[in-house]
């Protein structure tokens, strides 16, 4: 097992700590993982023959060994962690952004948001799985072995697109970004433009649960900036034939959820290790003393 | 013993190392160019890639959306297809734009994992509108400058853009600096 051991930590630490290259992309190399497996299935094979011959010192041992290699690969392999975004009364459908896992897709969450911060006296109100529950702004909550936590809330403004010249009209809720955080883009159907929706840089601030008075509309086409433009609360913006106004919308909230599963079992294994050391350090001391 | 107690372990270093050259190339090249190894050609070939990129995206235009250049575009589908869209949008309205690439500059270029870059670019353009018809132009030659951040991938040793965004940046003061 040393064997394996050796040249693992040694590839760990070098990579990590002496070039500074993330833990993730050090696990990614594929001779790292083979040996990595390779050195699991020796511990697995170390624990079953410890648990036969009854050893119950050194079956704990291995198995804190165990768990803390299978922390491992829940840790690269099939944790995740992500983030997503719900408005009142919306349920679960994708991910705003995640990672991992490597190995399978991230779960559909049955989560539902119930209220947002402002509308709630500060606390958000989720349901997960049908049970009605409160998270503090800085608090988590549990459920299985996923943890959610409350990122901040923001506006979605309703936007109408070409309404105005008594086209087909495209409309939805449209999500204004976090503070500080770039806008990301939208597409409306079939329309070549990348819209941006902000605050604008200059205005008043604007209270959690309220549309604003005015948005900072930016909009591309191809590298041209067709548009950029404060545009107060229903005006009506027109662009290259098309039209543009935002109407009151309603507030959105986003949340992160992390996958614990590779931290339980990795304190587990801490856990099972230094009792299994005990247990064998105890036994010697007592054969130490009967001699 | 005592020497098997040690060769062992270094046998398995060796093996280990042995291992990763042969099958981790990408991992080992990552991790030499985050620490300046190489770095130079790598930033010469994204560098070239985001050139052919600005170049078949003018050629595209200019042709009205003609597919001659669309296998040499080094670009994800979804870039594809959003770029189609603007040129079919264009010709709806009987129109024809001609951009023209002035200059480019990479500000900024940040390894992200193996094969994944993220490059930011100040690109200053010019261009018109022509009609589709006789492609007499019908809008002065208007220009402008504008920060774009490029994500790009390396599939099958190309690298392409997977991502691309605005972002506001100042034109660099020191024009001799990433200038390409």
């Amino acid at each position: 097992m040393f064997c394996l051991l050796l040249p693992l930590s040694l590839w760990w630490l070098i990579i990590t700590a002496v070039f500074g290259v993330k833990a993730e992309i050090a696990a990614s190399a594929r001779t790292f993982q083979v040996f990595y497996l390779l050195l699991f299935g020796s511990v697995a094979i170390r624990l079953l023959q410890m648990t036969r011959l009854r050893k119950a010192d050194y079956s704990a041992l291995f198995s804190g060994y165990f768990l803390l290699l299978l922390s491992g690969v829940f840790w690269y392999g099939l944790g995740f962690s992500g983030t997503f975004e719900l408005g009142k009364g919306e349920s679960f459908s994708r991910y705003q952004s995640v990672r991992g896992p490597k190995w399978g897709a991230p779960p559909l969450l049955p989560v539902t948001l119930a209220s947002a911060p402002s509308q709630n006296f500060g606390k958000t109100v989720i349901f997960v799985d049908g049970k009605l529950k409160e998270m503090p702004a800085e608090g988590r909550i549990f459920w299985k072995w996923f943890s959610f936590r409350y990122l901040g809330e923001s506006m979605a403004p309703f936007l109408l697109i070409d309404e105005a010249i008594g086209e087909e009209d495209k409309a939805g809720f449209v999500r204004l970004p976090l503070e500080k955080e770039q806008p990301p883009y939208f597409t409306f159907g079939t329309l070549p433009h990348r819209f941006y929706l902000s605050l604008p840089v200059k205005g008043k601030p604007v209270k959690n649960g309220v549309t604003p008075d005015a948005l900072r509309i930016k909009i591309m086409r191809g590298k041209i900036n067709v548009l950029t433009k404060d545009v107060k609360l229903g005006e009506i913006v027109r662009f290259e034939g098309h039209s543009l106004r935002f109407e009151n919308g309603a507030p959105w909230v986003r949340l992160e959820v992390k996958d614990l599963r590779a931290w339980y079992l990795f304190f587990s294994g801490v856990f099972m290790t230094v009792a299994g050391c005990g247990l064998i350090l105890s036994r010697r001391k007592k054969i130490t003393t009967d001699v | 013993m005592g020497i098997s107690k040690v060769k062992l372990p270094l046998i398995f270093c060796a093996a280990f190392i042995g291992a990763l050259l042969a099958f981790d190339r990408p991992v080992i090249t990552f991790v030499c160019l985050k620490n300046g190894i190489g770095l130079k050609a790598e930033e010469e070939s994204i560098k070239n890639a985001l050139k052919l990129y600005n170049g078949c995206f003018q050629d595209f235009y200019a042709s009205g959306g003609l597919h001659a250049k669309l296998d040499e575009f080094p670009a994800v589908k979804p870039i594809k297809h959003e770029l189609f869209r603007d040129i079919g949008f264009l010709a709806d309205n009987q129109r024809v734009m001609v951009y023209d690439s002035a200059d480019q500059k990479i500000q900024k270029l940040t390894l992200l994992a193996p094969g994944k870059v993220e490059v930011e670019v100040f690109e200053e353009w010019n261009y018109l509108y022509q009609k589709s018809v006789d492609r007499k132009p019908f809008t002065k030659v208007r220009g402008f400058g504008q920060g774009f951040r490029y994500r790009l991938q390396q599939v099958k040793g190309r690298w392409l853009v997977t991502e691309w965004e605005p972002f506001d940046a100042k034109e660099p003061v020191n024009q001799n600096e990433f200038y390409f």
